[in-house]
């Protein structure tokens, strides 16, 4: 743990040199007024600091579209995801259509959610979300169920399991370390589907509007570092995100790494 | 008593157009507390006879029936146990072993300690089979029958990913177990010195679709070192032959 902790903050270091290198080197080669697209960390991190209370909001709206998105991909993707994977039929009648649908890029849905739901509505922005998630972790899930070890499941039959305790005992724990894998997929691109959803549609004046309304707001206006402060933001609750879902792992797929 | 009659199993051809013949007009007899090894070519339908004889697959013809009941879905006094055991990498090995029992039932609890102390297994019920040897992952599956008191036990190649040593005193420890607790066993391998140190009888398949070519029998079996007397290389030489060897 402590490892990992000294390694994650080895990663951060060097991106943020690399980030102050590229600053410092942008400065040179460009006018003033333009080389401030890219402010250094030093800057970004004042700005942070002056405007937490701010960027505070935006973050916990952002957090909120996201983790209510991610849970209802979760509680659907997973549980469906399963069942076209293990039961045959479902396997043979659902998989052609979730492979037609995976990859169409569901941001070309954006507009009829939107005009649906209304664009500044919460449910517009989450079912977008949902939309890009879901169907990432359909396919992990539907993967990792369609190819279990017949022996698994065939030693819990000879057990006398039932259906159910089949799904409980073999079916979902066996499918658990592609749930997590699709999960960390999926939060990259709820992380970007959640800034565009923002972005587009922020629109308001809300100061729960979130990250992607901040940044592009700031955008807008030349503020660039109140860009990148925007940024550190969302480059916080991924990396907040994808700790839980490390952990969560390590815990629950113990047995895995032994 | 195990018998089986005219034993006949079809599967679909991945097309679903007509029958692939996987077993046929197969009959067999093996008496309570007998033990039969089965050996045949590869591909030949040994597994999917036990999967017939466990209740996991049903015949397209013929009977199974164990202890005058018609086997028609898993049943408690029948243990299976698998060429990887069949041990589930997320559940301890004390899991494992409780897997599919009903722990509320008077005596479970007693009987699943006593089968782990008795396959020295003891000490080990916290830890995941990825922390065990080939050997002890093999004895948590004989823990397992043993908990659940089958009386027949049905094994399909459970030791034919193990190193030779582990192997040798494996097929020790399945003889005693035999021996002590007189189970019907029924060994499906591809190890011919195997199946004569472990079949009271020993039944040679034929290729696809399979039938009973030649029942070999085996009455010195788990004798006092039998593995190295002349009567044993004789036996084997037999099987050989039946196997067109």
């Amino acid at each position: 743990m402590r490892r990992q902790t000294l390694d994650y903050a080895i990663a951060v270091l060097a991106l943020v040199a690399l980030w102050q290198l590229a600053s410092w080197a942008i400065s040179l080669v460009l006018p003033p007024l333009q080389a401030r697209i890219l402010p250094g960390p030093v800057q970004a991190i004042a700005v942070f600091r002056n405007h937490w209370q701010d960027i505070g909001f935006h973050f916990l709206g952002t957090s909120y579209r996201l983790l209510s998105a991610l849970g209802v991909s979760i509680v659907t993707a997973v549980p469906l995801g399963l069942i076209i994977g293990y039961e045959r039929w479902t396997r043979r009648w659902l998989t052609p259509l979730i492979y037609v649908i995976y990859p169409i890029p569901k941001v070309v849905f954006w507009p009829i959610i939107f005009m649906a739901l209304g664009p500044t509505a919460m449910i517009s922005k989450v079912v977008f979300i949902v939309l890009v998630v879901f169907f990432q972790l359909l396919v992990s899930v539907r993967d990792a169920a369609a190819n279990l070890p017949k022996d698994y499941v065939l030693s819990a039959l000879a057990a006398g399991v039932n259906r159910r305790g089949i799904y409980w005992h073999v079916v979902l724990p066996g499918s658990l370390p592609a749930v997590f894998s699709g999960l960390r997929i999926s939060l990259g691109l709820g992380i970007f589907a959640v800034y565009l959803a923002e972005t587009v549609v922020g629109g308001g004046s809300s100061q729960f509007a979130g990250l992607g309304f901040y940044i592009n707001n700031s955008f807008v206006i030349y503020s660039f570092d109140k860009v990148f402060a925007g940024i550190l933001a969302i480059a916080g609750l991924g990396l907040a995100l994808y700790l839980v879902i490390e952990g969560l792992e390590r815990w629950l797929c113990r047995w895995k790494d032994l | 008593m195990i018998e089986v009659d005219d034993l006949q199993l079809a599967y679909p051809n991945p097309r679903g157009e007509t029958a692939q013949h996987v077993i046929d007009r197969l009959s067999l007899r093996v008496d309570d507390g007998q033990s039969l090894a089965i050996i045949g070519p590869s591909g030949c339908g040994k597994s999917s006879l036990l999967y017939l004889l466990s209740g996991l697959i049903q015949p397209t013809d013929g009977d199974v029936r164990i202890r005058g009941t018609a086997v028609e879905r898993p049943r408690p006094d029948v243990a299976l146990i698998l060429q990887e055991t069949g041990l589930l990498p997320w559940k301890t090995v004390w899991q494992n072993a409780v897997f599919g029992l009903d722990l509320r039932e008077t005596g479970t609890l007693r009987r699943v300690k006593r089968a782990l102390r008795e396959l020295g297994l003891e000490g080990l019920e916290d830890r995941y089979p990825a922390q065990l040897s080939g050997g002890e992952k093999k004895r948590v599956g004989l823990a397992r029958a043993l908990a659940q008191e089958a009386g027949v036990l049905l094994m399909d190649e459970p030791l034919a990913a193990l190193d030779a040593l582990t192997k040798e005193r494996t097929q020790n420890l399945i003889l005693s177990l035999w021996q002590a607790h007189a189970f019907t066993s029924l060994l499906v391998t591809h190890d011919i010195e195997e199946a004569v140190f472990l079949g009271r009888r020993i039944a040679v398949l034929g290729p696809r679709p399979t039938r009973v070519v030649e029942i070999v029998d085996n009455p010195d079996m788990g004798t006092e070192g039998y593995r190295q007397s002349e009567g044993f290389f004789k036996v084997v030489r037999t099987v050989r032959e039946a196997l067109n060897l």
